[in-house]
């Protein structure tokens, strides 16, 4: 299916780093891959961010780094180039998350750009997800985005810290 | 006794222990992640469990067939063989199988009162660079105090033990997981 075109944002990016913990569950259940462990996401506008994934005992396993056009696999040993976000994800996670509003539904919102279904539940559809946040003291706290097209796949986040920066403005 | 004496030492002497822990961790390049605490049992040759309490609610056990990692907060429990778990991790330490199959034992120089050895895996696909092993001697024989293990990308974990049991009697549920009523399981092939 066609990529969804990212908003080409004119205002300078501000970025967002989130920290926690995520699983991602993919494939039928009798051929089912899970990733378990904590992670770091650092987002900058809607192109380019990196994302860290560690062992539930804190020993870093795998850091993504993606700008527009590339993106790239480090396991700490060696390092894997991409051509997208998405071909990165599908290799690495076997699915391709959908960049174009992996940066909204982390904020617990759907993209503006992109057509998108509120639901009664206080969650959302869009790009073929069910995405479903769950809010505590006005902080997004929990995530779970549920693929309903195509092979299953399930991503819950935990975040336990969010911090937004201004962009660098030249001195 | 040099310091890797007093490690052989351990693994003749220990079937099991039990403590309370701190985790933290610092990355040369980035922020630290935030210290977590909890209580670590083991139980000789593959039972084990970590129960992290803070800053949330996580829970590793290994049973001696599998391995179950519970997430509170994602309400997820996951299911992986164990032998996935001992493959060149800080549990191997712990299992106590001849660990000069596995890692290269090397004495290094005493620090923080306690001496310490480096075992740095055989294996050329670990996913660690070293884990040390902090020692001390006590008046019921040698116990491991700290570990530090080094990842591929110069993070170092550092988990201190404290309030350490020696050889303690474990009831016949301490190594066993029961997911809680509603949570997802996820089984690993």
């Amino acid at each position: 299916c066609a990529t969804p075109q990212l908003p080409q944002s004119s205002e300078p990016a501000n970025t967002l780093a989130l920290a926690g913990r995520l699983s991602l569950v993919s494939g039928t259940p009798d051929a089912q891959k899970a990733l378990y462990g904590g992670f770091r996401l650092v987002l900058r506008g809607a192109v380019s961010g990196e994302f860290e994934v560690f062992s539930p005992l804190g020993q870093m396993l795998a850091k993504a780094q993606w700008s527009s056009g590339q993106a790239s696999l480090d396991n700490g040993r060696q390092i894997q180039h991409y051509a997208s976000f998405d071909d990165m994800t599908r290799a690495a996670l076997g699915v391709a998350l959908p960049q174009a509003a992996l940066q909204d539904w982390v904020r617990g919102r759907p993209a503006a750009s992109l057509p998108s279904q509120t639901l009664t539940d206080g969650g959302f559809e869009q790009l073929g997800w069910k995405v479903q946040p769950t809010w505590r003291d006005g902080q997004l706290a929990l995530l779970k985005a549920q693929r309903l097209a195509g092979d299953p796949a399930e991503l819950r986040m935990a975040i336990e810290s969010a911090t937004t920066a201004a962009p660098q403005t030249a001195p | 006794a040099n310091s890797v004496q007093l490690l052989e030492q351990w693994l003749q002497q220990t079937r099991g222990a039990s403590a309370q822990f701190t985790q933290t961790v610092s990355n040369p390049k980035g922020p630290a992640q935030a210290p977590a605490t909890g209580q670590f049992a083991f139980e000789r040759p593959d039972r084990f469990r970590w129960d992290y309490t803070k800053p949330y609610a996580q829970v590793i056990v290994s049973d001696g067939k599998q391995l179950w990692t519970y997430d509170h907060d994602l309400d997820q429990v996951t299911i992986t063989p164990v032998t996935q778990a001992f493959k060149g991790t800080p549990a191997a330490i712990f299992a106590g199988t001849d660990l000069t199959r596995l890692f290269t034992l090397q004495a290094q120089a005493d620090a923080g009162g306690l001496q310490w050895v480096q075992a740095t895996p055989k294996a050329k696909d670990s996913n660690f660079d070293w884990i040390r092993i902090g020692l001390r001697s006590t008046a019921q024989g040698p116990e491991v105090a700290e570990l530090q293990l080094r990842d591929a990308f110069g993070q170092i974990s550092t988990m201190r033990f404290t309030a350490i049991k020696h050889n303690p009697t474990f009831g016949p549920d301490s190594f066993r997981f029961t997911p809680p009523k509603g949570a997802s399981v996820i089984s690993q092939p």
